[in-house]
């Protein structure tokens, strides 16, 4: 589960009390997970970019009433989501391009970062990964993505999601399922490929 | 299963492998049971796999996109000058509300209490933390001086100065025995601040009944009310505080270096952010103060002390020595003769020195703090056996007598 330092602990204490430099080291602790994030939903950067500036610049004159460190972390993922689909739907109207019912498509993609491998094997290994995360829905990538690299409880992906709890576990365990699936259909093709030669 | 397929298989080859990859991705425990098994049974691969895990863990990411580390830096002074120009639209809408509430203000000094008025100032009203300090204009101020929300006003030395639940302040002079309510406040939460120059005492009741004593030389920020869920002030400077209980909203003194957390207590802080050591004395039930990012508890009659190297001790201390000041006397035990000088400096705003020779000497009992330095003075020399004079209008030595 998502884990602070005692010193990252301290320093929020500090920054509900409106210290300053405790806000400026959070914005340095999130930025790049929250630009992360943002990126799955939508391409523009200097959008998220934007919104992400649009974010703390709100919770800094807020009162700060989060749970905890985690909670906080939470609460930014989800205005950075709010306020890029709010972005996303004035400039579509704008420019009526249509957007999907269910809001943005979350895009997922693995990176083998290019130190040690041969850059051949890097690349194997990148397309095998975004190959197995294709076969999921868009929706599916973003549950996993909120669980496994964001460290978000089902609790809080439910909220984002904007779906209930059991249908958040329904989703991510039967995401698995699905990438098994796909994984014994390989091995069937492999073992015809195989055994046909 | 077939564990033998594995035998052969480098690290780079598991990170190749589906069936890896998504134990990997997902951390599942009927995969991680799987790939247990397969170590148990193939003792010779379990390297590779380990190996795999580590390459894995360290180098595949997930939505690698990154603001480069010069771009974060400006972004964040871009999103700091913003929040610095939020604050400045906030600061002038209050400024134009202020200066019609000081002309409010000063139709209500029929009362007789003597009050002075200076204009409205533009320093912004301290919001938070310390930076809130620095309104040299006003410390250099020879009067105790009252600012609220931008509107300052001058009163008499000792007097008192009250809030009422509701935010609405009280001013009890040495001239006048009955109340003279000044004003309502404007907003429940804004802050006030209470400055008390050298040479001169001051005391105040805040929202929450809790009093405090102001001893010379300090600057003490409060709100008109405190917040539902806490009660919180500043101070730069010395002093004695009695604390309202209330256990559901901590009370939280701040200085420069301390944030002392209380729920109903007495306790003496001495906090100049122009002394190296800031002391906290605790006189009755208990307290925790965190200094940088360390935390104490602190018990009756004990002593807590700051040091130059960021660290702290807590001793035990006769706790009126540090408490009396605010009767107007001075208690003391196992004081040097520099410390009571340093006392005796701040409190009449003179320049004491001591020669070398007598700095160490203790000091025992009880000095009353005249109106005149004088007297004070001549008590210590004549108990200390030691001599004192004037080297100018400022600025006054002690020496060993001759």
């Amino acid at each position: 589960m998502l884990k602070f330092t005692p010193e990252q602990e301290a320093l929020f204490c500090k920054f509900k009390e409106g210290d300053e430099d405790a806000f400026s080291f959070f914005y340095q602790l999130f930025v790049n997970e929250l630009y992360a994030y943002g990126k799955g939903l939508c391409a523009e950067s200097e959008w998220v970019k934007d919104v992400i500036q649009d974010v703390f610049l709100k919770i800094y004159f807020k009162e700060k009433e989060y749970e905890s460190l985690a909670h906080f972390k939470y609460f930014l993922l989800k205005s950075v989501k709010n306020k890029l689909y709010d972005l996303y739907k004035s400039k579509s109207i704008a420019a009526t391009t249509p957007i999907a019912d269910t809001g943005m498509d979350f895009t997922l993609a693995a990176t083998v970062l290019d130190d040690i491998v041969r850059s051949d094997d890097r690349l194997i290994i990148q397309q095998k990964i975004n190959k197995l995360l294709s076969t999921l829905t868009a929706r599916q990538r973003e549950a996993i993505y909120l669980r496994f690299i964001q460290e978000l409880d089902y609790a809080q992906i439910a909220e984002m999601l904007n779906m209930n709890l059991t249908s958040v576990r329904k989703l991510v365990s039967r995401s698995l399922k699905r990438l098994k699936e796909n994984q014994r259909l390989l091995f069937v093709y492999l073992f015809l490929l195989y055994t046909s030669n | 299963m077939q564990p033998s397929k594995y035998t052969h298989y480098s690290a780079i080859d598991f990170l190749k492998d589906e069936h890896f990859l998504t134990w990997q991705l997902f951390r599942e425990e009927s995969d991680k049971a799987y790939w247990q098994q397969v170590m148990a049974d193939c003792p010779d691969v379990a390297p590779a796999i380990m190996e795999a895990e580590t390459f894995y863990r360290q180098h595949v990411k997930w939505n690698d996109f990154k603001i480069p580390p010069y771009e974060i830096i400006e972004r964040l002074a871009l999103l700091q000058g913003m929040i610095r120009q939020k604050k400045a639209q906030h600061r002038r809408r209050r400024i134009a509300l202020g200066t019609s509430a000081a002309a409010a203000v000063a139709a209500g000094l029929v009362a007789g209490v003597t009050l002075l008025f200076t204009a409205p100032t533009p320093q912004p009203p301290p919001l938070a933390g310390h930076a809130a300090f620095s309104d040299s204009a006003f410390i250099e101020s020879k009067e105790i001086t009252l600012i609220v929300d931008h509107s300052a006003m001058v009163l008499s030395n000792n007097s008192q100065v009250s809030y009422t639940a509701s935010g609405a302040i009280a001013v009890h002079t040495e001239h006048t025995n009955g109340e003279a309510l000044i004003r309502e406040p404007i907003t429940a939460t804004q802050q006030n601040k209470l400055i008390v120059p050298k040479g001169r005492r001051s005391s105040i009741i805040l929202a929450d009944n809790t009093h405090v004593w102001l001893n010379s030389g300090t600057t003490l920020i409060f709100p008109s009310s405190f917040e539902r869920h806490r009660r919180e002030i500043y101070v730069d400077g010395e002093i004695y505080i009695e604390v309202e209980k209330d256990a559901t909203r901590p009370f939280i003194v701040k200085s420069s270096a301390l944030n002392i957390e209380v729920l109903g207590t007495k306790f003496n802080v001495s906090a100049y952010s122009s002394d190296v050591e800031q002391t906290v004395v605790l006189v009755e039930g208990s307290v925790e103060i965190a200094a940088g990012l360390r935390r104490t508890r602190l018990f009756p009659n004990q002593r807590f002390s700051t040091d130059n190297k960021g660290g702290y001790e807590v001793d035990e201390v006769t706790v009126t020595d540090y408490t009396s000041w605010r009767h107007g006397w001075i208690q003391t035990n196992t004081t040097s003769l520099e410390e009571l000088a340093r006392r005796l400096s701040r409190y009449y705003d003179k320049e004491i020195i001591c020669d070398t020779r007598v700095a160490h000497l203790k000091c025992y009992g009880k000095l009353v703090l005249f109106d005149d330095l004088d007297k004070a003075l001549h008590t210590v020399s004549k108990n200390m056996n030691i001599e004192y004079r004037y080297t100018n209008n400022k600025t006054i030595m002690l020496y060993p007598k001759k």
